[in-house]
């Protein structure tokens, strides 16, 4: 994580990194998100209080490149999370996002999610970012197409989420000379 | 640290290298290196036997099982191991085999083993392997395992000369027992 990340995304919302003193706003979000996130997501069983927050927050720390562990918030009030997790062995983004129900519908993410791809590949010089999202979670694969991915294949039974389900996950990719191209 | 010995006949063995293996392993990739070098990600930071053994470390220092040497006749012609997503409940499998090695059906009788530990022992719900698509011989092995192609990641994996595109096979624990003949 970019402990300094902060990124305006307009209308008086920001994208930025998450520190110790967020996580008691993290963990209450979640927590009246718990069960529509758990249908999606593998890591809302391991948010269980703020402290499991705190040390998620410094454990993404430990990765200095990613961009990953920010809240979107508009105000001060927490709306969601966007990630851009790098992987440095072949410089490729893995994004991540996720929101509060009071704050869907909005453009948010497509936004947040915008603004880090093009630190990915500018700053970052990424060749590709993918993005994995429920075959069945239509608002997130919406956001992948807002963002010109390309849809790449469906990984049957690749996401465990809440209550030990499993969902399909499809892959979506967007390589830097497309990104460029429709810039 | 996680150490497999698994006799699979025929003078076949896959076991966990250790640090003695070091010289051996070296001396293989080194005169494989030019048929391994347009898919192999790990072959042009293996230069040196310290790389090897900073390799073979951090597999005994790992929770996952990817450092495997496929032995026969007690000497060794190629390299297997599996890595662990333990979020998905899902493991990836990965292989290499020695000049003059190639088309014995050693790999696919030691990939065999892995699925079955991987669903057996391990507990797991998925299994991956990932290959070039022009690695034709690879791709053989997914498909005489069984396993479903799912997708290409365009420019999804980096290698000496560049990027390559990376068809994706999976298969699922309740497919590997039918195909066993356990329904």
């Amino acid at each position: 994580m970019r402990p300094d990340l902060h990124i305006e995304l307009g209308g008086g919302a920001i994208l930025r990194a998450f520190t110790d003193a967020d996580a008691e706003a993290l963990f209450t979000v979640i927590e009246a998100n718990r069960v529509r996130l758990a249908r999606w997501f593998p890591w809302v069983d391991a948010a269980t209080d703020a402290s499991s927050q705190v040390a998620w927050i410094e454990a993404r720390a430990g990765d200095p490149r990613s961009l990953d562990a920010n809240g979107i918030w508009v105000g001060d009030q927490l709306a969601g999370g966007c990630d851009l997790l790098i992987r440095p062995v072949d410089d490729i983004g893995e994004l991540g996002f996720w929101l509060d129900e009071e704050f869907v519908g909005r453009g948010l993410v497509t936004r947040a999610a915008q603004l880090l791809i093009a630190c990915g590949f500018e700053q970052e010089e990424l060749h590709r970012v993918q993005l994995r999202a429920g075959v069945e979670n239509l608002r997130s694969r919406a956001v992948a197409k807002r963002l010109k991915m390309r849809e790449e294949g469906v990984m049957r039974g690749a996401g465990k989420v809440g209550g030990g389900m499993y969902v399909d996950l499809a892959m979506y990719g967007l390589l830097v000379d497309d990104w460029r191209l429709t810039r | 640290m996680n150490q497999l010995l698994w006799d699979l006949g025929d003078g076949l063995v896959v076991r966990t290298y250790v640090m003695d293996d070091a010289d051996e392993l070296f001396a293989l990739v080194d005169a494989s290196r030019e048929r391994l070098r347009p898919w192999m990600i790990w072959e042009p930071t293996t230069t040196t036997v310290a790389d090897t053994r900073a390799f073979i470390r951090s597999c005994l220092d790992s929770t996952d099982y990817e450092g495997n040497g496929l032995w026969r006749d007690g000497r060794l012609i190629g390299g297997i191991g599996l890595s662990l997503d333990t979020l998905a409940n899902s493991g990836e499998i990965g292989y290499w085999v020695g000049d003059g090695h190639e088309g014995q059906g050693t790999v696919t009788r030691a990939c065999a083993r892995f699925l079955d530990f991987a669903f057996d022992e391990l507990g797991l719900h998925r299994m991956e392997l990932s290959a070039a698509v022009a690695n034709a011989r690879s791709r053989a092995v997914a498909e005489r395992l069984g396993m479903r192609e799912e997708g290409v990641a365009r420019d999804g994996c980096r290698v000496a000369a560049g990027y390559l595109d990376l068809v994706s096979y999976g298969i699922l624990e309740d497919e590997w027992r039918a195909r066993r003949g356990e329904r």
